[in-house]
C-alpha cells in the first residue's frame, strides 16, 4: 500500500522577504493508492506549488508530506529514495529531452538507480510498452519525433522509474486532439493495469470527468473540494463563481432541470447525458 | 466582401519535406475563419505566409493586393496583417505595458500624440487599462496574451492572425483572450484568422478551414463542418460536446438537428420539444 497524505501543509515563496507570497496554505488530504485524482482550479489557484511538493521538488513551508506514513523529509538521507515513490511529469515534458536516443532517454533515471542493464532495459520495455512509442522509435533522436511522441517519449521516461504514484502537470498541453485522446488513453491503460495512483493536473472539466474517479479543487492557495467526481461537481455554481467551468454537458443538463425536464444532473459525458434526455422524454410521451 | 487575403495555389517546402500543396483560399473583410488541423498539417506555415514571414515555393499570397514575395510591399503588408504568437512570454520586449504596446508604432515613426493614443485605444481595446504601467512578468499567462494583442493592434492592423494565441492559458484566460477576439471582429471589423485545436472557438468563427496533410480537407461554416462526426475524427480532430451530444441524441431518435454548435440552441430546442409533447 502507497499513500500520501498531506498534513496542513504550505508553502510560501520569499518566506521573510518583504514579497513573499504564499502559495498553498493549510491543506491536509490523501491520496488513496488506485486513486485516479484530477485537479484543477485557475492559473495561481495553488495547483503547481502543491504537487511540486508531492515529490520534494518544493520543501512545503508549513505541515508534512508523508508517503506510507514515513515524512519525507524527516530523515534527509532517504529523501531521494522517497522521492522516487511519487513520479512528477511537468509541464511540455519534452524540453526536458536530451539524449541522443529515445531509449537513452527513457533509460536516464533508472539507470541513476544502477540497475542492472537488464533491468534497465526491461524497464525501458515497459515504459515504452505503456506510452505505446514503437520499437523503431527508440533509436532514433528525440529530436526526430512529432510533438505528440516525444511528450510521450518523455512521461515514459517517469514510468521506468516505477513510481507508486504518478503525477501529470497538464500533460496534453498545446497537443491536437488525437494527440490529447492518445496522452490521456495511455494514463488510463496504465492506471488500469497498474492500480496505482494517478494525479493528473488539468484545465479540462471535460478530461477530467471522463477519466478521474476524485477531483481536487485548489482556490486561492487552499483547498476548495476533494471529493468523488460527482459530489464536486454538484458545486456548478460555486465552482463558476471562482471562474473555473464545469463540464460542457452538465451545465446543459443543470439548465434543463431549471427548465422542468426531468433529467439527471450528475451526468459528465455527452453519451450519459443523451441517456439522462432519452429517458425524460420517454417520461413524457409515454 | 472583398478578399483582403488570397492564396493562389500555393505550395511550400522546407527542403525536399512538403508542408502546404496547391492551397486555394480566401479571408473577405471583416470575417472570422478559423484553421483547424492536426499538429503538423501545416497550419503554423499557413500563417507565416500571410504575413510574409515566409513566402511560397510556388504560387502566391496576396494581402489586400499587395504580393507578399515583393520585398518592397513587407513593411505595407505586416501594417495590414499582424500576428499574435502561441507562448506569451516570447512576444513582450519591454518592461512596462504601455512600453511593449507603444514598440511597434515608434519604429513607425509616428508622432508621440498619435502613439499615446494608439497605446490608450489598444490598452482599452483589450481590457487592460489597470495595468497599463505594470511590468509584464508580473501578469498572468492570459493577461500577457492580451498585451500582445494590444501590440499587434496599435499598428492598426486590417487582418489579425493568431496561431494557438490560447494553447498555453487557463480556460478563465481563454475566455478573456476569446472576447477579445470577438469584439475586434465584430466591433471594428477586423479580419481574423484564428489557428486552434480547441474546437469550442472554432465554433464562433464564420467559416472553418481544415488542413490535412497540407491540403485543405474541408472549408465550410461550423456547422456543416462539425455535423459530421466520423470526419472529424478521421481529420484527426473532434467535435465540441454539445454537437457530441446532439448527435447522440439524434441516434437515440429525438428529433434535433444535427448542425446545433452551441449549448443554448440545445437547451432551447429540448424546452421547445418538452412544451410540444406537454
Amino acid at each position: 500500500m502507497s499513500t500520501l497524505r498531506l498534513d496542513n501543509v504550505g508553502f510560501t515563496y520569499q518566506k521573510g522577504m518583504p514579497d513573499e507570497k504564499t502559495a498553498v496554505s493549510g491543506v491536509s488530504l490523501t491520496f488513496e493508492e488506485g486513486d485516479f485524482v484530477g485537479i484543477i482550479g485557475h492559473t495561481g489557484s495553488g495547483k503547481s506549488t502543491l504537487i511540486q511538493m508531492l515529490n520534494g521538488l518544493l520543501k512545503p513551508t508549513t505541515g508534512s508530506v508523508y508517503i506510507d506514513g514515513d515524512d519525507i523529509w524527516d530523515d534527509k538521507s532517504k529523501l531521494r529514495e522517497k522521492r522516487f515513490k511519487v513520479g512528477l511529469v511537468l509541464q511540455y515534458p519534452e524540453y526536458q529531452l536530451f539524449e541522443e536516443t529515445v531509449r537513452k532517454d527513457i533509460a536516464f533515471g533508472p539507470k541513476n538507480l544502477g540497475l542492472s542493464d537488464e533491468e534497465i532495459d526491461s524497464r525501458v520495455r515497459e515504459a515504452a510498452g505503456f506510452l505505446r512509442i514503437p520499437e523503431k522509435l527508440l533509436d532514433r533522436s528525440p529530436f526526430d519525433l512529432s510533438g505528440g511522441e516525444k511528450r510521450r517519449a518523455a512521461i515514459a521516461g517517469v514510468l521506468a522509474m516505477r513510481p507508486e504514484v504518478l503525477v501529470l502537470d497538464e500533460p496534453t498541453a498545446g497537443l491536437d486532439p488525437r494527440g490529447r485522446r492518445d496522452i490521456l488513453d495511455v494514463i488510463k491503460n496504465y492506471h488500469e493495469a497498474e492500480k496505482k495512483t494517478v494525479i493528473l493536473v488539468s484545465h479540462s472539466m471535460d478530461d477530467v470527468a471522463r477519466y478521474a474517479n476524485k477531483v481536487l479543487v485548489m482556490n486561492n492557495g487552499t483547498l476548495l473540494y476533494y471529493d468523488s467526481v460527482g459530489e464536486v461537481f454538484k458545486h456548478a455554481l460555486e465552482l463558476r463563481e471562482t471562474g473555473l467551468n464545469i463540464p460542457t454537458v452538465t451545465g446543459i443538463l443543470l439548465t434543463l432541470r431549471e427548465r422542468g425536464l426531468d433529467v439527471d444532473t450528475d451526468i459528465y459525458t455527452p453519451a450519459a447525458a443523451a441517456q439522462t434526455i432519452t429517458d425524460a422524454f420517454r417520461g413524457i410521451s409515454g | 466582401m472583398d478578399n483582403l487575403i488570397r492564396f493562389e495555389n500555393v505550395s511550400f517546402s522546407y527542403g525536399t519535406n512538403k508542408v502546404l500543396e496547391n492551397i486555394d483560399l480566401t479571408a473577405g473583410e471583416g470575417e472570422f475563419l478559423a484553421v483547424l488541423g492536426y499538429n503538423g498539417s501545416g497550419k503554423s506555415t499557413l500563417a507565416k505566409l500571410i504575413n510574409g514571414i515566409l513566402v511560397p515555393t510556388s504560387g502566391k499570397v496576396y494581402v489586400d493586393g499587395m504580393d507578399t514575395s515583393d520585398e518592397t510591399k513587407l513593411a505595407d503588408i505586416r501594417k495590414t496583417a499582424g500576428m499574435v504568437f502561441q507562448n506569451p512570454d516570447n512576444q513582450i520586449v519591454a518592461t512596462i505595458v504601455e512600453e511593449d504596446i507603444a514598440f511597434a508604432p515608434e519604429n513607425l515613426g509616428l508622432d508621440p500624440s498619435e502613439i499615446r493614443t494608439r497605446v490608450d485605444d489598444a490598452i482599452r481595446a483589450v481590457g487592460l487599462e489597470k495595468h497599463i504601467k505594470d511590468a509584464p512578468h508580473k501578469l498572468s499567462g492570459g493577461q500577457k496574451q492580451r498585451v500582445a494583442i494590444a501590440g499587434v493592434l496599435a499598428m492598426q492592423p486590417r487582418c489579425i492572425i493568431l496561431d494557438e494565441p490560447t494553447a498555453m492559458l487557463d480556460p478563465k484566460g481563454r475566455s478573456l483572450v476569446m472576447g477579445v477576439i470577438e469584439r475586434l471582429n465584430r466591433e471594428k471589423g477586423i479580419t481574423i484568422i484564428l489557428i486552434t485545436h480547441f474546437m469550442e472557438e472554432a465554433a464562433l468563427a464564420d467559416r472553418i478551414v481544415i488542413l490535412s496533410d497540407g491540403k485543405i480537407a474541408e472549408n465550410g461554416t461550423p456547422r456543416q463542418v462539425f455535423s459530421d462526426r466520423e470526419r472529424m475524427i478521421s481529420l484527426g480532430l473532434e467535435v465540441p460536446p454539445v454537437t457530441e451530444l446532439t448527435l447522440d441524441l439524434i441516434g437515440n431518435g429525438l428529433p434535433l438537428e444535427k448542425d446545433i454548435i452551441h449549448p443554448e440552441e440545445l437547451t432551447e430546442a429540448l424546452i421547445k420539444m418538452k412544451e410540444a409533447a406537454v
